[in-house]
């Protein structure tokens, strides 16, 4: 190996590139060669450098933020379903963009649940089930939604989205939530006995009574279920939420 | 969505019509794209921005993820466009670089001391050139091989390389120019009048 292919090498072994069986080569080149391997030097501490720049964090509503841009109602020349042309960085611009997007009405209602779910059982290899020594019982919390569920105002949903991950993260931090999903927002199937066997058909058309999602957490009494039920932020928004024991088999 | 799906499952539920997998999505992955769109634009007010015209995209044109594909990759290659777009419409990129180079607390940054090699480093890799930039970032801060970054970018991995190699040499030019332009000016302000 000659000091040009080191070179190029170089960068390959620095950036973790090197192509197999290379690395030998590459090495021996080094031991031979001072001028080779003051550039390795040189090229390895610039990459080490690069390591340690920091950056600021994104701001800490960007999830809230994002379903609001989500729920902003779409303009009359929005919504025609083309593409749009492309916008200059102004934040405005881009932001008026967005609104374009023919969002269904309810979708960041969806979002923001999803979001909350996300934050609170990310990470979750340490999520707090019920170890074989805890007598607690878990308890299923379905969310009913309901017309009023899905009347948050765009202004309003920053604010709605820090309840939900707030609740939810305190129930995971307290070790009582144990699970939590978002169902999608179609009708479902009801699955029905027939005389030729049971079918499914398609759930009912209105979404009022309809079950949002679920959270199984752990408690100890239903009391107690009733009682974590209640600080939920769904019912603050006109959702109602059913609370069953599962049973321990 | 169960919270251990991965990235491709919540994605191809969202394609599928479950979009609240896209605020899990969401959560997982923002502060990449904010780390990628601030590398690329030196500019925190634009990186939130950015993030969030990411993930819009994501939802634009959630039908275009292919099932079998990395969901990271997908999301990095929309992100990219999402920042060269921002930095190519209206010379943001140039007026960016002319800024940061006059910058004064930048040098104020780098008279610190403790803090100089890598204040003198960021204006460098501020000033590398939009296609070398990238490459370094998306190798360096974001873990991927060149040949993930090929399809990052739609290109081929030797492609990566030759600019990877050309990125890296020309970052310690930058680097030894800033720092002799640094010392210039401090021997003419310790000159005796």
């Amino acid at each position: 190996m000659n000091c040009d292919q080191a070179s190029t090498h170089l960068v390959d072994a620095i950036t973790g590139n090197l192509p197999e069986g290379v690395a030998h080569e590459i090495r021996d080149h080094l031991d031979r060669c001072p001028t080779c391997r003051q550039e390795e030097l040189e090229l390895r501490a610039l990459w080490s450098d690069l390591g340690r720049l920091t950056l600021p964090a994104p701001r800490a509503d960007a999830a809230s933020r994002f379903a609001t841009e989500l729920s902003r109602p779409v303009p009359a020349d929005g919504g025609s379903g083309h593409p749009p042309v492309p916008a200059g960085p102004s934040r405005q611009r881009g932001l008026h963009r967005v609104r374009r997007l023919a969002i269904p009405a309810g979708l960041a209602a969806a979002l923001l649940i999803g979001v909350a779910l996300g934050r609170a059982l990310a990470g979750s290899s340490d999520r707090p089930g019920l170890a074989g020594g805890d007598s607690r019982s878990q308890f299923l919390l379905l969310l009913h939604e309901r017309p009023a569920t899905r009347a948050i105002a765009p202004d309003e949903l920053p604010r709605v989205v820090a309840e939900y991950a707030a609740w939810a993260g305190a129930l995971r931090q307290e070790g009582v939530l144990v699970a939590g999903e978002k169902l999608t927002d179609d009708p479902g199937r009801w699955v029905v006995p027939s005389p030729d066997g049971s079918h499914a058909r398609s759930g009912p058309e209105s979404a009022a009574g309809a079950i949002g999602g679920y959270f199984v957490i752990a408690a100890d009494s239903y009391d107690d279920a009733v009682r974590i039920a209640r600080e939920c932020p769904h019912l603050r928004y006109g959702g109602e939420i059913e609370v069953r024991a599962i049973e321990r088999l | 969505m169960h919270d251990r799906a991965t990235d491709s499952e919540l994605m191809r539920a969202v394609r599928d019509g479950d979009l609240a997998c896209l605020g899990q999505l969401f959560e997982r992955h923002h502060e990449k794209v904010f780390a990628l769109a601030m590398r690329m634009t030196g500019s925190a007010d634009a990186a939130d921005d950015l993030v969030q015209e990411t993930f819009l995209r994501i939802l634009r044109y959630r039908e275009s993820f292919r099932g079998d594909a990395r969901f990271t990759t997908w999301m990095y290659r929309l992100a990219r466009n999402v920042c060269v777009d921002h930095l190519r419409a209206s010379g943001a990129d140039e007026i960016a670089r002319e800024r940061w180079a006059r910058d004064a607390s930048h040098q104020e940054a780098r008279d610190q001391g403790a803090h100089e090699r890598l204040a003198v480093l960021e204006e460098a890799l501020r000033r590398l050139p939009i296609e070398k930039r990238e490459v370094l970032i998306l190798s360096r801060f974001h873990d991927l091989r060149f040949d993930e970054i090929a399809d990052v970018l739609e290109c081929r991995p030797g492609t990566v390389r030759v600019r990877a190699h050309r990125a890296l040499h020309e970052l310690r030019k930058l680097c030894r120019e800033l720092e002799q332009r640094d010392h210039e000016l401090r021997s003419g302000f310790d000159a005796p009048r």
